[in-house]
């Protein structure tokens, strides 16, 4: 089918043209409903027959599929290839690999993270249930014990940011938040902008943006997580060295 | 075993031990250094081209060479999402609006002639196609990537690419794609075009939020969603 190239006569057969018309076939099984979350896949060999190509074509479909999370490869007896829903994990890491790896600036991720935070509070003073609102407390209230105790973490922000966003009940909404998270971190720890006391305010801030949720004033909300993730992006940008490119 | 292999990796090219364009030891030498076997090792290197963090070139030059991903792979997952209804067109809406309106303060403050003059060249593509009867939403998504580039900044770039396949989708599903749909569509990007090429930032605005709502009003909450404070930036 291809052209010879340069003086050799055959070209190599790709595997991966076969298989990428395996995981068509598949792809339209799920989009038109016969397949769905918890169906298990014909075994390879029936596959391989049943479509007219080899195991290794098949095996090469599957692990494509499995890497796009649309099919588990499981183990023992009752094992087999299923086929699952991807989880939202998948997209927030993807997103995040894509933050990190394409020379985006730190000050460029901060911006974009507070255009989205902003933007999603509307949808979370709307939305916040009561459970939401004392989750969020209760992680205030870990965090300011931990200030006290001298072993605040980050991580703890990271987490309280999460939560909120999960309060807007939208998975789409909560998978971006999530995602900004680790090229964030990295480019403070880069920034060297960690200090034992910027645990403080920023307690405080989240503690305040937890009452204007309960009040469903979008209006302070807005002010309160501008100044809070705003504190951060100057944090960033004020320093210069972040600015060079992926310096190992 | 060969997701362990792939962790691995990823966490190198994650931290930036390994970066774009830098090649993977071969195939033997991996088999060696994590003590698996050959088989395994491709699976992984397979995983991570899926994944695109990796490409894989044949050649005498050729190998596993470290790339940077692209937004493509993240709106493949993202429609895969919707196909296995881990989620509804709604929510992607919902997103991209959540996008499109937070960013237009920037757009407004940073947008230059050459942007204008892309816009306004996509406007009249998509009337001479329209006109044609060719017209794709493709077209819609590629003006409201172009429109969010005008923020001048790759990180909400990536974001919106990211996005705008599977919108895409959801559109094509809710069969909003009619012809009328379609002109209407045109005529509000060119509107919102002039008004940003006049420097009407109002009106630039209520132009955008009419559009992003219109065929959208399935989508729950999403009328609210713009309520009272949303005049302030």
């Amino acid at each position: 089918m291809a052209a010879p190239v340069g003086n050799e006569l055959f070209t190599r057969v790709s595997t991966a043209r076969a298989s990428a018309d395996v995981v068509a076939q598949i792809h339209a099984a799920l989009e038109s409903g016969e397949l769905g979350p918890g169906d298990r896949l014909p075994p390879e060999r029936e596959l391989a027959t049943q479509l007219g190509v080899s195991r290794v074509t098949v095996r090469d479909a599957l692990r494509v599929l499995e890497a796009n999370g649309l099919v588990a490869i499981r183990v023992g007896a009752h094992g087999g290839a299923f086929v699952t829903a991807p989880d939202t994990d998948h997209v927030s890491e993807g997103l995040a690999n894509l933050l990190m790896m394409s020379q985006v600036s730190p000050a460029d991720i901060t911006e974009a993270r507070m255009v989205f935070e902003l933007g999603s509070l509307r949808l979370v003073c709307e939305r916040a249930t009561t459970e939401d609102l004392a989750e969020l407390t209760e992680i205030c209230d870990r965090s300011e014990q931990a200030l006290r105790q001298g072993t605040f973490d980050v991580a703890l922000s990271a987490e309280f940011h999460i939560r909120l966003a999960q309060s807007a009940h939208n998975v789409a909404i909560s998978l971006v938040t999530e995602a900004f998270q680790e090229p964030m971190l990295r480019s403070l720890v880069k920034a060297k902008a960690i200090d034992p006391h910027m645990g403080d305010p920023g307690i405080h801030e989240h503690r305040r943006l937890v009452a204007a949720i309960a009040e469903r004033d979008v209006r302070e909300a807005r002010n309160v997580m501008r100044t809070h993730l705003g504190r951060t992006a100057r944090r960033i940008s004020s320093e210069k060295p972040a600015r060079r490119t992926a310096s190992g | 075993m060969s997701g362990q292999i792939v962790n691995q990796i990823s966490d190198l090219i994650r931290k930036g031990q390994l970066k774009p364009g830098d090649r993977l030891p071969a195939e033997r030498e991996l088999v060696t250094t994590f003590g698996v076997s050959r088989v395994t090792v491709r699976d992984a290197l397979r995983v991570l081209e899926v994944m695109g963090l990796v490409e894989i070139r044949v050649g005498s030059a050729g190998g596993a060479f470290v790339t940077t991903p692209t937004p493509d792979v993240i709106g493949e997952t993202l429609s895969n999402m919707l196909v296995m209804r881990s989620f509804e067109p709604e929510q992607i809406a919902e997103v991209r609006l959540v996008i499109e309106l937070g960013i237009f303060a920037l757009v407004i403050e940073r947008i230059t002639d050459e942007d204008i003059a892309d816009l306004r060249q996509m406007c009249a593509e998509s009337k001479r196609k329209l006109s044609a009867g060719e017209y794709d939403t493709k077209l819609s998504m590629a003006f409201h990537g172009r429109l969010a580039a005008a923020a001048h900044n790759p990180a909400i770039s990536m974001l919106s690419e990211s996005f705008s396949g599977p919108l895409a989708m959801g559109a094509m599903r809710s069969k909003e794609v009619r012809r009328n749909a379609h002109k209407k569509t045109v005529d509000e990007h060119n509107e919102i075009v002039n008004a940003l090429a006049a420097g009407d930032a109002d009106r630039a605005r209520a132009t955008l939020i009419a559009h992003l709502l219109r065929g959208r009003d399935a989508a729950d909450g999403t009328q609210r969603l713009l309520g009272a404070g949303s005049r302030r930036r």
